[in-house]
């Protein structure tokens, strides 16, 4: 696989916290000077694509690099961001966290436009994500194969999701 | 409840005193459950809610029971069952409700963004051209030199050893002395 972000974990540029899972580095082209990035090792377009216990460690991480900035750079606050897919404003193929630090007068601006919805549309919404929280909906009937369904199930469903994504790295 | 006034304050306890925020402490309250919300998610340690104001349609909040303000307060057991439900409600987005990426957000303090005084992790599902664009990055040119410096200082911090070959025989002898000054001004 051709990544770019696979490369700097091999080449370990302004790494600040390195373990076996993750690789946290200063962000090449900053939003603010300590704009950090964690990096999973393994190869990921997307969060779906990876195991519970890395997303875990990723935000254990943040915090702890969040924690980190607090008490080197005094800054005020802090913000943990993912941009999971194009539309959500994902710049590269392999995901990442931002942690990014922050002061008053920075010139960024996380305060987004709040949309004015009815209550039929909040529920609407909370039922559809109850529905497929509660019970998942498989994306394609596994057939009766009693041979590793599991894995079939699998590739097809990362696919499903990088499609959905629409990626064009 | 009875007013209190501020010598009742001033004589609380630590204790007291948490006790009170979470009482007074709106997410709190829906944690459990004295106030009505959209419920979609529960466990143990944590629950997810419907924002009834949304950045998009189906925005979630997704909060511990317990009453942190900011996420360095919050155990590690909290911290790592809010990354796994977070992809959980990213990954449900992506399947059932037609988003086509989602924004995991979190910020720390009033200078972050933070407008409750409860940790939250918002999951927000984006379509290309919803209008949302707070959270496009911007990107500044930065210099090796500070890049380096800033390296040094977080990476000592965390105790991590930078075993780099990007940094040159000469720097690596000035690896202990940090430019804090530099780093005051890369801040402004």
């Amino acid at each position: 696989m051709n990544c770019t972000e696979c490369e700097k974990i091999i080449r370990k540029k302004n790494i600040v916290y390195e373990d076996g899972i993750v690789i946290a580095a200063l962000n090449e082209r900053p939003s603010v000077a300590g704009h950090l990035v964690i990096l999973p090792k393994q190869h990921a377009t997307i969060i779906e694509q990876l195991p519970d216990e890395t997303m875990e460690h990723m935000f254990t991480i943040a915090n702890k690099l969040s924690v980190a900035l607090f008490d080197t750079l005094n800054c005020h606050g802090t913000n943990i961001l993912v941009q999971n897919g194009v539309s959500a404003g994902q710049k590269t193929n392999h995901t990442m966290i931002h942690i990014i630090p922050r002061m008053e007068n920075d010139n960024i601006n996380f305060h987004w436009q709040t949309i004015k919805m009815t209550d039929g549309d909040l529920t609407s919404s909370q039922m559809t994500l109850k529905d497929e929280i509660d019970n998942p909906k498989e994306i394609k009937k596994v057939e009766e194969k009693i041979e590793e369904p599991e894995l079939t199930y699998e590739g097809e469903e990362d696919n499903y999701m990088l499609t959905q994504l629409e990626r064009t790295p | 409840m009875p007013e209190l006034t501020e010598e009742d304050i001033k004589n609380m306890s630590p204790e007291q005193i948490a006790e009170l925020q979470k009482q007074n402490c709106l997410f709190c309250n829906l944690a459990s459950g004295k106030l009505p919300s959209k419920s979609i998610y529960e466990d143990d340690l944590c629950f997810a809610v419907i924002d009834i104001n949304p950045a998009t349609k189906g925005h979630v909040l997704l909060m511990p029971k317990d009453h942190y303000m900011i996420m360095p307060q919050a155990h590690e057991e909290v911290i790592k069952r809010l990354g796994k439900v977070s992809k959980l409600m990213s990954k449900a987005m992506i399947k059932a409700a037609g988003a086509t990426g989602t924004n995991i957000f979190v910020a720390n303090g009033a200078v972050a963004g933070q407008r409750a005084p409860h940790l939250i992790v918002h999951i927000i599902p984006r379509i290309e051209n919803d209008g949302i664009d707070v959270f496009e990055l911007p990107e500044k040119e930065a210099r090796q030199e500070d890049l380096t410096n800033m390296q040094k200082l977080i990476a000592s911090k965390l105790g991590t050893r930078i075993v780099n070959q990007e940094i040159s025989k000469k720097e690596s002898n000035e690896l202990e002395e940090v430019d804090l000054k530099q780093v005051e001004n890369m801040l402004k």
